[in-house]
């Protein structure tokens, strides 16, 4: 097993920046995406064809799953997760093509993705609910609750990382070492599973960063919800 | 597993590029597609409820006509109905009024029919009458029945009544008392004597008497007083049937 098979390789370097093959194959699925993008936009028209409706079938599915969280934002958060989702498949996927490998076998670049969706939670948090009112949710539904909720934030943005790194890492492992033990089209079962398990990452990371954003600002919404109801009550009393 | 800052800000970077791509060039257009779409298919929807609201409007129209139409034709039928009944009633009065003029006339036809009919009967009958009293007095005429009809003639002459004398004596007086006699069998000299008392009586004053013979007569007398003329024969009483026929006829 050569380590240049596993290991990350740096290219090339911009000044102080080394880029990656990660990088690289980022750029390539992003210029793919874009490509596939124009293509379908020259092509849209009133009455769709197969692609347009594929195309919107994905889209209405995306928006449908966050709208089943977060009815009120669902178009609000569909760029950030729907990009996830897409990114995610593809960069998956991206494994199975040969001399080929998945930006996500990389914890720099899942970290990336996960610091995303941190940094994400708190700004469409903050945007809909107001700083003030964002950052008491860390005091509900007692102060004593504020460390928990910091290291929860921390510890879920690293298994998010986490998760997904080791995942796609351990399949292309796996199947490179069958590769080198069994021979050529024996690890067509693991590539199989890599499908599958690119996909299912894919949604799960995803899904996981819409519930921790809808959290966020449902929490909100919930305790606004319970002052306006106290407020309502006193003139009962 | 390694980390690298560079690759994670450059992945933080690429994944904020693909982000704006795909929301200004993919979910944008597609959801302004959706929308669009949506909004097309809402406005036909629309526009289809509000035909749907405009025919069902039509619709009540329609009925609301159609039962206007259905109550009209009812009250047109209704009247035409009874037009129809006043006019089969009219022309029933009218027809029944013609029949019972037909029947009426038809039984005056039928009457006037049957009169003549009887007529012609009755006009047969005299005639075979007259025939046959022709033929039976053509067997018993002679002189006996002359004599006796002479006999019946005086005898009414004495039953005559004044006014018929006073016109018989005028009819002498212009007749210059001439009188003619015929008969179908020459008269004896004692009933010429009879009748010229008979008619002197009559007449008041003497009259010459002229006599003769006439066969036709079969039996009997016709006395010519100048424009009278006195008939007692069968032949005369014979033309009289006829006549009276004749008259019956023409009547």
């Amino acid at each position: 097993m050569n380590h240049s098979e596993i290991a990350i390789e740096s290219l090339f370097q911009i000044g102080p920046i080394a880029v990656t093959n990660t990088v690289v194959t980022t750029w390539a699925i992003i210029l793919g995406l874009s490509a596939f993008i124009w293509l379908y936009m020259r092509h849209l028209a009133g009455a769709p064809g197969k692609l347009q409706t594929a195309v919107e079938a994905v889209v209405i599915a995306m928006e449908d799953a966050i709208a089943a969280v977060a009815p009120q934002q669902a178009k609000r958060l569909l760029p950030f997760i729907g990009s996830l989702w897409i990114f995610l498949v593809v960069s998956n996927l991206a494994g199975l093509i040969p001399g080929v490998h998945s930006p996500t076998r990389d914890f720099s670049a899942t970290a990336a993705l996960a610091i995303l969706v941190f940094v994400s939670v708190h700004w469409f948090g903050i945007r809909i609910s107001g700083l003030k009112s964002y950052l008491h949710h860390y005091l509900t539904p007692n102060p004593i609750m504020l460390p928990f909720h910091l290291v929860s934030e921390i510890t879920r943005t690293v298994a998010l990382a986490v998760r997904l790194f080791g995942n796609i890492m351990s399949l292309e492992m796996t199947a490179l070492l069958i590769l080198l033990v069994a021979g050529f089209l024996a690890p067509i079962p693991i590539l199989l599973l890599h499908i599958v398990e690119a996909l299912v990452q894919a949604y799960i990371f995803g899904m996981l960063a819409l519930v921790y954003i809808a959290s966020g600002i449902q929490a909100q919404a919930l305790r606004q919800s319970q002052i306006e109801d106290k407020h309502t009550a006193k003139p009962m009393e | 597993m390694e980390f690298s800052l560079s690759t994670f800000i450059l992945e933080v970077i690429n994944f904020l590029v693909l982000m704006w791509i795909l929301k200004h060039f993919l979910y944008r257009p597609v959801l302004n597609a959706l929308e669009k779409r949506r909004a097309s298919i809402a406005e036909k929807i629309k526009r289809a409820d509000n035909k749907m609201a405009e025919a069902e409007a039509l619709q009540a129209q329609y009925h609301q006509r159609l039962q206007k139409w259905d109550a009209e034709k009812q009250q047109l039928q209704q009247t035409l109905q009874q037009e129809l009944q006043e006019t089969r009633k009219a022309q029933m009065t009218k027809l029944q009024n013609e029949l019972a003029e037909k029947r009426e006339k038809n039984q005056v036809n039928l009457q006037q029919e049957l009169d003549q009919t009887l007529k012609q009967y009755q006009s047969q009958a005299h005639h075979q009458g007259a025939q046959f009293a022709s033929k039976i007095l053509h067997k018993v005429a002679g002189p006996e029945v002359e004599q006796h009809l002479l006999s019946l003639l005086l005898e009414q002459f004495t039953q005559l009544d004044e006014d018929k004398k006073n016109r018989l004596k005028k009819a002498c007086q212009e007749a210059s008392q001439h009188i003619e006699i015929s008969s179908a069998y020459p008269l004896p000299d004692q009933q010429r004597q009879r009748l010229t008392d008979a008619l002197t009586e009559l007449c008041e004053d003497p009259v010459t008497l002229s006599f003769d013979e006439d066969k036709a007569l079969l039996a009997g007398l016709r006395i010519h007083i100048g424009a009278w003329s006195l008939r007692l024969n069968l032949r005369d009483e014979l033309n009289g049937f006829v006549e009276l026929d004749s008259e019956n006829r023409a009547l």
